[in-house]
């Protein structure tokens, strides 16, 4: 029995433990460790770089078709893989480009255009960007008016997309565009364009956030020529990828990981601020930490559900709330216990607290109010999860 | 949430059980023809021989069913400990009674405004011939019908447990419960046990009752479960059916979203007995500890919200005698001190792992 998983490890499952441990002492280099472990946080070289190996080992791609695919996991295997690569501290994998984009062209793609991305993707040479959300489509995306019109062999695309993170990293985006705006249903006329970021007339603008780290970004498309050969599948079968797409790695989506490392940190500070001595602190740090664990079992049973292959319902956005919220939570407790430091911005001046563990709780604190507003905002996945209850003819189960 | 992880057996234990209550509670000698009474107790005992993860499903459903039935006192706790403890002849004499459903123990473990089963008021000293009591339980609930109490006391050597039938005992006339059951308060006074009353050594009683209580915060958290599934359900169906402004209440996006969030709280407290499944019944591990304690702390709060909040969406019906909605948050109340405040434990637990 590992009294540190949520549930007891088989035999095979400690051996697959130990594979992972092996892994990351081999490949996962100490300039990597911390830099990328979370999406706030971005040295391209280190996502790069850990993604290469971890596609490299088979364990990226297990949500891709089987012919392009690595190995098959478990709904174990996945949570092992998760939890040693977060304790580890190690950065992320390129999500964009692993779990969302790389699928889509794998299985709906033409030849030509799984021959052309799929190697660049896989060896992390390609970052993608995606392009969704516009000033006027947030929540409601399906309205989304940045236009792409037929010219011969091109598509012309004009418009306006927002929220794109790390447009200034990438090399190319998907986008969102409305290929049939006299389609009956707006959903309808949506087609999804593969798009070079240095494209002639695309305009990438910083967006300030509050953290006051550059993320994010406006994306502006002034007849932009994108060659009718990057047409993602078919014309206006945009939104039926896009769902097919955003359902994938759906149970996935709270993060636990992350968050346990933040809590680490927040208690690396607690410690030195001699809060363990306040009984209150004590009651609260009690409470963040069995709201965790429930959040992690939660997700477990929601892997479980999806890998057995039974449709996912309200799960995903479940997750997706309690997960945010506990982040935020977290990152709360965290400001707190960084007393009258926790109003210094980064810099170098500024004291350093538990050999640095505090460093990025204050940014994150802020950077994470938008937990619970991206990936569709908590108040939206509430919305779907009581459609979804007031719809179960047998109740609860 | 959707069950995973259950056996065949066990699922179709689960599913015999919801059918079987679909229609709510069954008399006790019903419940008693299926053996759920000897559910965990030994089968050389003429029990099942089941362990936590089909007590938690039985409990589940006897929530679901609104079933106030004394399986967590009579059979996890009482059960277990004669289970853990008794000799050969006491085991012989009360298991199997315990699961044929014939004979009910009543638990002594409150003291008035002290839970502390592991330090209990009461004290109990040699004699001569037996053990003398001193001390007063508080409330002791279902007193009236039970064959048996149940009690923890301190005697020079430790906590000891005396098992009493409930003829020889004074109790007060009986006290109704928020849940609707009786209780009494038990006053010893000098009073005189048989050495046969004494359940395992004298003073040696400590760790068989504090496993067996995190086996009983266990079981009763799969039954709060099974109350907010109840409560839910009937929640939903009423806001669908309930017209107001010309349109169904559950049209209301702030109704919606308090729907939501009672289901939030069910599932973390549900998913967290599936974790407690897991934990086992072993040996009482500082992780099964853990897992017990963060099970039955979550599934108080989320009963305790989804409990309030059901009362509030049914507006003035939910204060009412007339629907299940209020009975079922008193035993919502009844469950939330029956074992302990688990507020308390909590914070105890807290202070123990944070000490630098």
């Amino acid at each position: 029995v590992t009294s540190d998983y949520a549930i007891p490890l088989t035999q095979e499952e400690e051996a697959f433990r130990e594979e992972v441990r092996a892994f990351i002492a081999d490949k996962l280099r100490p300039e990597w460790i911390g830099v990328s472990e979370l999406w706030s946080r971005t040295d391209m070289t280190a996502l790069a770089g850990w993604t290469r190996e971890v596609v490299a080992k088979g364990w990226a791609t297990s949500s891709w078709p089987v012919e392009f695919g690595g190995k098959r996991l478990t709904v174990m295997q996945r949570y092992i893989l998760s939890t040693e690569f977060g304790r580890a501290r190690a950065p992320l994998i390129l999500h964009i480009n692993l779990h969302m984009v790389g699928p889509l062209i794998a299985r709906f793609g033409t030849d030509w255009q799984r021959d052309h991305f799929l190697p660049r993707i896989l060896d992390s040479e390609d970052f993608w960007a995606q392009g969704y959300s516009e000033p006027d489509a947030g929540s409601d995306l399906a309205s989304l008016r940045t236009t792409a019109v037929r010219d011969g062999d091109d598509y012309i695309v004009n418009g306006q997309k927002i929220w794109t993170t790390n447009a200034h990293n990438s090399t190319e985006i998907f986008a969102l565009v409305r290929t049939d705006p006299k389609a009956e249903k707006k959903q309808a006329g949506l087609s999804i364009l593969l798009i070079p970021v240095d494209s002639e007339g695309i305009t990438v603008r910083p967006i300030r956030t509050i953290d006051e780290i550059h993320h994010t970004n406006e994306i502006f498309f002034s007849d932009v020529r994108v060659p009718v050969s990057r047409l993602l599948g078919e014309e206006n079968k945009g939104w039926t990828y896009t769902k097919l797409m955003l359902s994938a790695e759906r149970e996935s989506v709270a993060e636990i990981q992350p968050t346990r490392t933040i809590l680490d940190d927040v208690l690396a500070v607690a410690r030195e601020a001699g809060l363990f001595e306040d009984p209150g602190f004590r009651r609260r740090l009690l409470d963040l930490e069995f709201e965790i664990d429930a959040l992690e079992m939660l997700e477990l049973r929601a892997l479980d559900v999806s890998v057995q292959g039974t449709e996912l319902g309200y799960e995903p956005s479940l997750l997706k709330i309690q997960g945010s919220k506990l982040r935020q939570d977290v990152l709360q407790l965290g400001r707190e216990a960084l007393g009258p430091l926790a109003e210094l911005m980064p810099s170098p001046d500024r004291p350093q607290i538990a050999g640095g563990r505090g460093e990025n709780i204050l940014t994150d604190a802020l950077i994470f109010r938008a937990a619970s507003i991206y990936g569709g905002t908590n108040e939206i996945q509430k919305n779907i999860v009581s459609k979804i209850l007031f719809s179960l003819d047998e109740g609860v189960i | 949430m959707r069950t995973s992880w259950l056996s065949e057996e066990q699922l179709q234990l689960r599913e015999m059980l919801n059918h079987m209550l679909a229609d709510g509670p069954v008399s006790d000698a019903r419940l008693a023809e299926l053996g759920l009474f000897g559910a965990t107790l030994p089968t050389d005992y003429g029990g099942l021989g089941f362990g936590v993860v089909e007590a938690t499903i039985i409990a589940e459903a006897l929530g679901r069913a609104k079933h106030t039935a004394p399986f967590i006192e009579t059979t996890i706790i009482a059960g277990g400990l004669i289970d853990a403890l008794g000799s050969p002849s006491q085991k012989g004499e009360w298991l199997p009674a315990i699961a044929t459903g014939s004979l009910r123990v009543a638990i002594a473990f409150a003291e008035g405004l002290r839970f502390d089963p592991l330090v209990p008021g009461l004290s109990a000293r040699c004699s001569d011939n037996g053990y003398i009591l001193d001390g007063t339980k508080t409330p002791v609930v279902g007193a009236a019908d039970a064959d048996l109490v149940l009690m923890n006391a301190r005697s020079n050597s430790g906590i000891s447990l005396y098992l009493v039938p409930t003829p020889d005992l004074q109790f007060s006339p009986p006290i109704q419960t928020v849940d609707g059951l009786a209780a009494a308060t038990l006053t010893l006074s000098g009073h005189r046990v048989p050495p046969d009353s004494l359940l395992g050594a004298d003073g040696g009683g400590a760790e068989a009752l504090d496993d067996v209580l995190h086996k009983a915060m266990v079981a009763q958290a799969a039954e709060q479960t099974g109350l907010m599934a109840h409560l839910i359900d009937a929640t939903t169906g009423y806001l669908k059916q309930r017209r107001q402004f010309g349109v169904p209440l559950a049209s209301f996006q702030v109704l919606q979203h308090r729907v939501a969030d009672m289901l939030i709280a069910y599932e973390k407290a549900a998913a967290l007995v599936v974790k407690a499944r897991f934990a086992g019944d072993g040996p009482l591990t500082p992780e099964r500890r853990r897992v017990s304690l963060q099970t039955s702390l979550l599934a108080t709060r989320a009963a305790l919200q989804v409990g309030h909040d059901a009362i509030q969406l049914h507006g003035g019906m939910g204060v009412t005698e007339e629907l299940s909605i209020g009975p079922t948050v008193k035993r919502i109340y009844a469950l939330e001190s029956r074992l302990g405040a688990v507020e308390a434990k909590a914070a105890k637990f807290a202070d123990q792992i944070y000490a630098a």
